[in-house]
């Protein structure tokens, strides 16, 4: 079983809007969230669809999602937690709960704000696991990344050569990611302050491979991100 | 839906656009698996069209022969997996009088509108014909197959004469299609390949007899022609053939010419000799050519000998590097589409 999670739980605080979080903002015709989800229903791998939301914003979400065509796919909303990890946590125990997990089963989790991921892309995170057990999405970065520890000077500038900036999907077998998050557990690890799922991934010693995203996957975050998407869009010949 | 659409811009220049699928009631959803480059596209791709041309045309979306896969049907008609021939011709006028691609209010993909190059198609449901027997990659030529399908007919209907023998001049794409389709549908006539290339020659195995242009033996006559030439050197080629064509055969031409070529009339009407034009296809040409490919493992295998190379396509750069090398190879590139 294929399962993606739909990481849209933020309450988008840099978007600036104090009526609508950033995933349900229009993005075209319809909220960005749904352009989202619809890369994962139309996929043929993709079995079932977990939308994590913030739980204040979970009734919206339901009524929302009727109102537009999900292709026939079985999709089920949650409430998210703080971060990443959390929320993803939140899917795994969701899926343990309501289906059980067995050795197949594949977790595509994937930011609700980047609704221009690819079938490419996807494929390949699903090929990847299959493989290998744990797959990031990157991309090349065009800046220059410098390091500063505290915040006023520069530490160092690594090799840009080996610099790539993650995306989503990040893509896990579902027994290893249970049992990540059970290793958590065993060694007090505070999910609420580990932002980032790929370094705890990578402190217990898994491998995670590296599947090549797009520029064009932009994660939409402020009012510029979202002006440039909506200008993306706004072709009209067919 | 968010989907990519990878337009020419302007010579030898592809982008990548991001727009929103519009998915009608009728519609389903596919996604391509298999592109083949034709000469249309190569003129525009390398700027061999007239400026005006281009300009009125581009930006758009190239290729024309393409298979997909089936993403998504409402109806649960297709199944999800079902493989698809494509069918670019958007008929928006029911004319039987002036049928398909020869009536100028229907369209054409990757001529009037946008071709295939694109991530996810959504696409009338009539306008995809399903494969139902061994996928192949060579489900890519239905449409040039269709193409034959439709000269064959007109042919079948003009001619006055027994088919006989039939020479086909031209060494390429064309004429090995044109040769291999009258050798599956017409098992008796005598098939005499006229081309240029002995190296492109030789691939016309199934062919009775392949010759050189410049020596061509004295009294070869044939009973009909196929003109799959086209560019400045149609014109040598219907000369030959209204010299060795017998009185009251058919001259069918089917290859493009850019320029106006010179025909000696006299000839044409001393021998009784029908010209016929055929360059494009209908729907129902396209379904007799999945069907004829389907139902021939020959056919199959033949078609296998048109692809001169497969490249694999993950962004803009590898469909220019396709475009270069359609160029440099004697007969098929086919693009295998895994943006």
């Amino acid at each position: 079983m294929i399962y993606a999670g739909i990481l849209a739980a933020g309450l988008g605080k840099r978007m600036n809007r104090q009526d609508l979080p950033k995933q349900f903002l229009p993005l075209g015709d319809k909220p960005l969230i749904v352009n989202t989800l619809e890369q994962f229903y139309i996929n043929p791998s993709v079995n079932r669809v977990i939308l994590v939301v913030p739980e204040e914003w979970k009734l919206f979400t339901e009524d929302m999602i009727k109102q537009y065509d999900n292709m026939n796919t079985e999709i089920h909303i949650i409430t998210g937690g703080k971060n990443k990890a959390l929320s993803i946590n939140m899917i795994v125990d969701f899926i343990s709960e309501t289906w059980g997990i067995t050795a197949d089963d594949i977790l595509i989790a994937h930011d609700g704000v980047r609704p221009f991921v690819t079938q490419r892309i996807i494929d390949e995170n699903i090929d990847a696991t299959k493989e290998c057990g744990m797959s990031v999405t990157a991309g090349v970065t065009n800046d220059t990344i410098l390091v500063s520890e505290d915040g006023d000077n520069v530490s160092s500038f690594p090799d840009k050569m080996k610099m790539l900036a993650e995306q989503t999907p990040l893509t896990f077998r579902l027994e290893l990611l249970h049992d990540l998050y059970e290793r958590a557990k065993e060694e007090n690890i505070q999910l609420e302050k580990e932002t980032e799922l790929g370094r705890l991934c990578l402190k217990f010693g898994y491998d995670m491979k590296i599947v090549y995203g797009d520029s064009s996957n932009m994660k939409i975050i402020t009012p510029y991100d979202l002006k440039i998407a909506n200008a993306l869009l706004s072709e009209k010949k067919l | 839906m968010i989907g990519r659409i990878y337009r020419l811009m302007d010579i030898k220049r592809i982008e990548m656009n991001q727009r929103e699928i519009k998915f009608g009631k009728d519609d389903i959803i596919v996604r391509p698996d298999y592109l083949s480059i034709c000469a249309a596209d190569q003129r525009y791709y390398f700027g061999q069209r007239d400026r005006k041309v281009l300009d009125e045309k581009l930006p758009m979306a190239l290729i024309h022969e393409a298979t997909a896969s089936v993403m998504y049907d409402p109806t649960g008609a297709l199944p999800v997996g079902t493989r698809v021939v494509l069918i670019p011709l958007i008929e928006e006028d029911a004319n039987d009088r002036i049928r398909g691609n020869y009536n100028p209010k229907n369209k054409f993909a990757s001529s009037g509108v946008d071709g295939f190059m694109r991530d996810m198609i959504s696409i009338s449901r009539n306008r995809v014909i399903p494969i139902e027997s061994e996928y192949s990659m060579v489900f890519v030529f239905s449409e040039l197959i269709s193409v034959v399908i439709n000269a064959l007919d007109a042919f079948e209907k003009k001619r006055v004469t027994d088919v006989g023998r039939i020479g086909i001049w031209g060494d390429g794409n064309m004429g090995f299609i044109v040769s291999l389709v009258i050798h599956c549908l017409y098992p008796d006539s005598e098939i005499f390949i006229f081309g240029k290339t002995m190296r492109k020659l030789q691939h016309f195995s199934f062919a009775d007899k392949v010759m050189m242009i410049d020596r061509i033996p004295e009294r070869t006559t044939v009973d009909h022609c196929f003109e799959c030439v086209g560019g400045k050197n149609s014109e040598l080629a219907i000369e030959q053939m209204i010299n060795i064509i017998s009185p009251q055969g058919c001259i069918n031409l089917m290859g493009v010419s850019e320029t106006p070529v010179a025909v000696n009339t006299r000839l044409v009407l001393e021998k009784g000799i029908t010209l016929l034009g055929n360059s494009r296809s209908n729907s129902e040409d396209m379904k007799k050519a999945v069907k004829l490919i389907s139902e021939n493992p020959l056919c199959r295998k033949y078609l296998q000998m048109l692809v001169s190379e497969v490249v694999d396509i993950y962004d803009e750069s590898d469909m220019a590097h396709s475009f270069e090398q359609s160029m440099l190879n004697d007969f098929k590139t086919v693009m295998k589409w895994e943006v």
